[in-house]
């Protein structure tokens, strides 16, 4: 697959995959959105794709949300593909800004979710091996810490403190500076 | 006693950011008492500012609000003021046209004026200060005044005249006389003057006036360049207030302030740190004097200095609290340096009931802008119901979290609990930009101000622990800052604020005398080269210095310019390309190139500013200009006032021309006279933006010039700037 033609693109993007959820759910999508997942799109180049592809780490209320953004952006990475030969340089350049602009936009709103599904998220785009995903998932983790002290930290995260002392004094001691 | 009546001609305020201001004509009203002068004025100081050649009209300065009124004093018509004595009560007056000369109170209710000899015809009196002991009050006025000429000049002179004299002595004529110059202050019957000498008069003793030479100790002068030095008393002490200046001698920028208090038992003079809550000195032109803080309606603990810019008369206010420096426009329009305006303070100041309403500085309301929370943090999401255990994430995916956290969140995080603490992501990899350290106090605090969290952060560094001024910051790179000692100018090192890791460059043979100075590398590494350069002020020598590690000097190489001079300017070099890249005044460059210690002023890229007279009188040569690199290329920042945006030129290296932009893409500068950087993506919000070294008044925002809105924010004036500062890019490895 990765070295298919322009031809055998249209008829992967025409394809269907079933994937399935740990709750059973069933869900259909496209092979071009369901290969934004590394784990899955080795799958189908295993051919062991007949009959849905069980997912048991992934409740269908997160496969929801994966599929949600793997359609966002496996349009987006067609629409730019499609972009390029029809426009000029000039026109081109102010199409993909729009599509980057629009795909921002599409990331910030799919973020805001509760720090339990956005846990979820990371597992999920862990294992299905979705480097957009993680990276979004993993900034807004890094975000969220952002100018907090650890207790505050801890808190946000409902994260108990098991380290003792000691092992806390010595994390401190050359830069005690940035905990004040 | 002769008293006149005051033309009050009309009231205006100063424009906000139009440089002229028109002045509405109301008509003049012939006003027969002092009772309808601005409301205010004589119950906390004013400054008094005349202008045009004849000096017919005066604009009065309202303090706090500093609103403009314009007046017709006739006392004050045609006149030049020698000095504010009696703590701003009495003003020294001569006729440009006359030499007649008198004492005023002029903000007293009923305008007392003295009047004296006649002061001879002989000389210039512009630039001449003047002192007086004794008492000036009626009925028994009893008062000695002198009047000294520069000491510089060749037309020097010191005359003296008591109450009652038909004309005035000449001390110099005598054997044994003082050269008087500078600050003249009266103290406990005595006059004080320069560095230092006594006078008294000793009248019981058969009238004769005596002076003498005081050997003082201790560095009164602890700055080596251009200083302005003013002597006051406040509190019945000798005080010295030192400021320095940068580039021109009556425009430059104000970088540095110390005071000094002179103890009379011993005649050392010691640095403090505190003038007193209560108190104010208020400087200008030759002279100084304290005030009560809430009389004056003024920030206590605060020095306020009347100073020229390149583009307006400016008030600048040293806080001594926290060191910072501030400024706001006072006039729309620069003065000569003998012309400044003049303090007016009432003489029953102290017993005055002024209410002290808005008594610190406020912004005036034209130029205040509501702050903005540039940070802005959205609406923290409520608690989760359920609880997803995020101690228990994968350490990958805890690294790949923490490989997006900048500095301070990445030495945090590991702090949270034990697998949040393993992970392996070096702190040196962690997102870093410019943070403004500063130094206020000899106590080893470093302070960190991060302009794009408006966050703080305090470091102890043992370095800069000292028993006398605190260590000066000339320039940084790489997260070393380079610093000198403040008393002990010759001696420098560079530091890692971060890990107190520090090199040690021989001792100068002078001082620190350069306008810039970087290095090649970090300094621990043996290949670095620390670089500094110096130029005279016409242009036409320049001296490099440089230093390697092993050297046990530094080595100066010496350049000559007589054809077309290359005016070194106040902002640090760039190593680029294996060179030291140096921008002139003019905007255009010259470069040292360690390899063969060859410095070479370039053709091209042709100057900014070609046709710029560097040290002209009508202040246009006052600019300031930064060289920035960034995303490896050039980039030049001119800067001149509030009205006029900063222009940015980026190199274009194939043409090898100054080529300005309107945008920066995004990134942002951090620019600085000791250092300046440029960082491609300084984060959402923060692109295209010139920050400078300095924050609003609740230090909680960085001022910043905005490329896309064209505008400073939060104001271009009355922002804090530390005045020993320098941006520095953290370096933790």
């Amino acid at each position: 697959m990765a070295s298919a033609g322009s031809g055998d693109e249209k008829a992967a993007a025409a394809a269907m995959i079933t994937l399935i959820s740990s709750d059973n759910e069933k869900f259909e999508v496209t092979e071009a959105t369901a290969t934004l997942s590394q784990t899955i799109r080795h799958m189908i180049e295993d051919g062991c794709t007949d009959g849905g592809v069980p997912l048991p780490n992934v409740t269908s209320k997160i496969l929801a949300r994966v599929i949600e953004y793997c359609k966002k952006h496996a349009t987006a990475a067609a629409g730019e593909e499609g972009s390029s030969s029809s426009f000029s340089d000039a026109a081109f350049l102010e199409v993909d800004r729009a599509f980057l602009e629009e795909l921002e936009e599409f990331d910030d709103a799919f973020l805001e979710v509760d720090r339990a599904t956005l846990f979820d998220l990371i597992l999920a785009a862990n294992y299905l091996d979705i480097k957009g995903l993680l990276n979004l998932t993993c900034q807004k983790v890094a975000d969220s810490v952002k100018g907090k002290t650890p207790e505050q930290i801890r808190e946000m995260y409902n994260i108990v403190n098991d380290l003792t002392p000691e092992e806390e004094a010595e994390i401190r001691r050359e830069t005690q500076w940035a905990f004040e | 006693m002769e008293y006149s009546p005051i033309r009050v001609q009309c009231t205006t305020r100063i424009g906000f950011p139009k440089k002229t201001t028109s002045i509405a004509q109301v008509g003049l009203m012939e006003i027969g008492n002092s009772s309808t002068l601005p409301s205010g004025f004589g119950t906390r100081p004013w400054l008094i500012q005349t202008h045009g050649s004849r000096k017919v009209g005066q604009t009065l300065v309202d303090m706090p609000s500093r609103s403009l009124h314009e007046v017709i004093i006739p006392e004050l018509q045609g006149k030049i003021c020698l000095g504010s004595v009696y703590d701003g009560t009495w003003l020294m007056m001569v006729d440009e046209a006359t030499n007649d000369c008198s004492l005023l109170s002029v903000a007293s209710r009923r305008r007392p004026k003295i009047p004296l000899p006649q002061l001879p015809p002989t000389t210039d009196y512009k630039g001449a200060t003047c002192g007086v002991i004794g008492s000036p009050s009626p009925p028994a006025a009893n008062f000695t005044v002198v009047i000294a000429g520069d000491g510089e000049s060749e037309e020097n002179f010191l005359l003296c005249c008591r109450s009652g004299d038909e004309e005035w002595t000449d001390l110099t004529a005598g054997d044994g006389h003082a050269t008087f110059s500078g600050t003249i202050v009266s103290h406990a019957g005595k006059l004080y003057a320069g560095n230092l000498i006594v006078m008294d008069d000793d009248a019981a003793g058969g009238g004769a006036v005596r002076s003498q030479f005081l050997s003082t100790v201790g560095k009164a002068v602890a700055m080596n360049g251009s200083t302005a030095r003013h002597l006051l008393v406040s509190s019945g002490d000798l005080f010295s207030v030192l400021i320095k200046y940068q580039g021109r001698p009556y425009d430059g920028s104000l970088i540095r302030m110390a005071v000094r208090r002179l103890d009379l038992s011993d005649l050392v003079w010691r640095r403090v740190e505190s003038i007193g809550s209560d108190r104010v000195f208020l400087l200008s032109g030759d002279y100084g004097f304290s005030c009560s803080a809430a009389a004056a309606g003024m920030q206590g603990n605060c020095v306020y200095h009347v100073w020229s810019s390149c583009d307006c008369e400016r008030l600048y206010k040293f806080c001594l609290d926290d060191m910072t420096k501030s400024f706001h426009r006072i006039l729309p329009k620069p003065t000569d340096p003998c012309c400044r305006a003049y303090w007016v303070v009432p003489d029953d100041i102290q017993d005055s009931e002024f209410v002290g309403q808005a008594l610190l500085s406020a912004p005036s309301p034209n130029e205040a802008t509501s702050p903005i929370d540039f940070n802005n943090h959205p609406e923290e999401q409520s608690k989760d119901i359920s609880l997803p255990p995020w101690q228990d994430l994968q350490l990958e995916l805890l690294e790949l979290v923490a490989s997006n956290l900048s500095l301070v969140d990445r030495i945090r995080f590991p702090a949270v609990c034990k697998s949040w603490s393993k992970i392996s992501n070096p702190i040196g990899q962690a997102k870093v930009w410019p943070w403004l350290m500063h130094i206020s106090k000899q106590d080893g605090e470093c302070k960190m101000f991060d302009p794009l969290r408006g966050e703080r952060y305090t470091l102890q560094v043992k370095r800069f622990r000292t028993e006398s001024d605190p260590h000066l910051l000339r320039s940084s790179k790489d997260g070393w800052v380079i610093a000198s000692a403040a008393l002990d100018n010759n001696d420098i090192f560079v530091i890692n604020p971060f890990t107190q890791d520090i090199v040690k460059p021989p001792m100068f043979e002078w001082y620190y005398r350069f306008h810039g100075i970087t290095f090649s590398s970090v300094p621990s590494s043996p290949d670095s080269v620390i670089f500094g350069v110096v130029g005279s002020l016409d242009g036409k020598y320049v001296s490099v210095e440089t230093w390697r590690p092993g050297e046990d000097m530094w080595t100066e190489f010496e350049s000559e310019h007589q054809e077309a001079p290359f005016h070194v300017a106040d902002n640090n070099p760039i190593y680029f390309r294996g060179k030291f890249y140096c921008l002139g005044r003019k905007g255009n460059l010259a470069v040292f190139d360690p390899g063969d210690n060859t410095w070479t002023m370039l053709d091209k890229p042709e100057p900014v500013h070609a046709e710029l007279q560097v040290f002209d009188e009508d202040h246009e040569g006052a600019r300031f200009c930064y060289l920035v690199e960034l995303g490896g290329g050039l980039i030049s920042v001119f800067m001149r006032n509030a009205d006029e945006p900063p222009r940015v030129f980026k190199l274009d290296e194939m043409k090898m021309a100054w080529i300005e932009v309107e945008d920066i893409g995004g990134a942002a500068l951090f620019v600085d006279y000791r250092a300046s950087f440029g960082l491609v993506s300084p984060g959402a919000g923060n692109g295209n933006r010139i920050y400078f070294p300095s924050y609003s008044e609740d230090r909680k925002h960085a001022a910043f010039y905005d490329m896309e809105t064209k505008v400073y924010r939060p104001t271009f004036y009355g922002v804090k700037e530390p005045l020993n500062c320098v941006w520095v890019v953290p370096n933790l490895q």
